[in-house]
């Protein structure tokens, strides 16, 4: 193969993988476009690199508010948060904890925070991937459904008091009734000794 | 930079002899920092300037679309746009610092670059590749990493486009070390400049 060749068929190589570099990040930003979930890539030291669009529709915060910022500031818990900051880079695993999210407004958001950490070669951390999912409709469906079966137990224990009252009451009549019957049966006797007496 | 700062002829003309190139994505994120910081009504502003000056190639329409971003470019159309952002905007030291830092924070290579944020020192060592990924000219290396007295060098050398653009860089510096300095106050200054006598550019980054 001529210098000329190999030059040529190089430069095609070169550009080949610009063209599958650009498609690759095409395909990166709309998967991260059409992601529903909030996501975000985080740095090891905490920072976030990156959001997506859900992020900015969940957190009220565009991308560059919070790119470059810790995360801490995104959430309510500071204590429970560091743990889990800590969790994330020593078990190097897929985690996750539920959160208070603070949003842009003010408003406070319980939410399911998922980190998944990254590591290269070597082992080193990359950071992580963070989604943050909103529990708010699923936590007051809970607390609703926890406020129901305590409701329903308690008429329950209600109506078992009821019913045991009405059983002592039952079972106190045909006491009384069986301790009358026993009194006629007794007047009886008496009865049948006195005429025979007569 | 005095507020009566506009971009000449000759500038112009100087600038576009500068051998060089840039990567798309130093083009995108300049465009993308303008729409960021001035909506797409500065953008337009910024198009009719550079449409002035014969300098708005026609992948600038639609950047995001049309410009590939590991593309190499001519070096003027990422150093021609930031210096007529200052024009437009009136925009002092300290904006092109802010612009500096919203084109670090908007770029894609930024973010597939998380690899280098490990530490700082990884960071520091690392500060020539980026610089080459980004530029084909210049060469950036780190002079001094301090994390005791929290201070790092940059020495930019063989790269003089515009004293504008050393703000801008400036700013972007300071951002880039924001992801593995733990510390809120950050600030990044030029303390030798090409365009003022010196051998290069040199920054020194410090934090709290």
């Amino acid at each position: 193969m001529s210098v000329k060749n190999i030059k040529k068929t190089s430069e095609q190589g070169f550009r080949e993988i610009k063209e599958d570099l650009e498609d690759l990040k095409k395909y990166i930003q709309d998967f991260t476009l059409f992601l529903p979930l909030a996501f975000s890539l985080i740095s090891p030291f905490h920072i976030i690199v990156s959001v997506n669009q859900s992020f900015k529709s969940l957190a009220g915060y565009d991308e560059i508010e919070v790119t470059g910022r810790d995360i801490s500031f995104l959430f309510l818990e500071k204590t429970k948060l560091e743990d889990f900051k800590k969790d994330i880079i020593k078990t190097g695993k897929k985690i996750s904890k539920e959160l208070t999210l603070i949003t842009k407004n003010k408003n406070k958001i319980p939410v399911n925070v998922i980190a998944l950490a990254r590591k290269n070669e070597e082992g080193d951390s990359q950071g992580y991937f963070l989604t943050i999912s909103d529990i708010s409709k699923s936590k007051k469906f809970r607390q609703e459904l926890e406020r129901q079966v305590i409701e329903r137990t308690k008429e329950l224990q209600e109506k078992i008091e009821e019913l045991e009252k009405i059983n002592q009451l039952t079972v106190g009549r045909e006491l009384k009734m069986i301790e009358l019957k026993e009194e006629i049966e007794k007047l009886k006797e008496e009865l049948e000794k006195y005429k025979g007496r007569q | 930079m005095s507020e009566k700062y506009k971009i000449t002829e000759k500038e112009i003309e100087k600038i576009k002899k500068i051998k060089g190139q840039c990567r798309g994505q130093t083009i995108v994120t300049t465009l993308q920092a303008v729409l960021v910081m001035e909506g797409k009504e500065g953008l337009a502003k910024i198009e009719s300037r550079l449409k002035e000056l014969n300098c708005w190639p026609d992948h600038f329409s639609n950047f995001n679309k049309n410009i590939k971003v590991f593309e190499w470019y001519p070096l003027w159309q990422d150093i021609i746009p930031s210096v007529a952002v200052a024009e437009v905007f009136n925009w002092g030291e300290e904006k092109m610092k802010e612009f500096g830092i919203n084109n670090q924070k908007v770029s894609f290579f930024e973010k597939i670059l998380l690899k280098y944020f490990v530490s700082l020192k990884l960071l520091s060592k690392t500060v020539t590749e980026r610089w080459r990924r980004h530029y084909s000219v210049g060469h950036l290396e780190s002079a001094e990493i301090n994390e005791k007295e929290r201070r790092i060098v940059l020495r930019l050398k063989d790269f003089s486009a515009h004293p504008i653009f050393c703000q801008l860089l400036c700013g972007y510096f300071q951002s880039a070390a924001s992801f593995v300095v733990a510390s809120d106050v950050i600030t990044c200054q030029e303390t030798k400049c090409a365009f003022k006598g010196d051998a290069y550019h040199e920054f020194l980054i410090t934090w709290q």
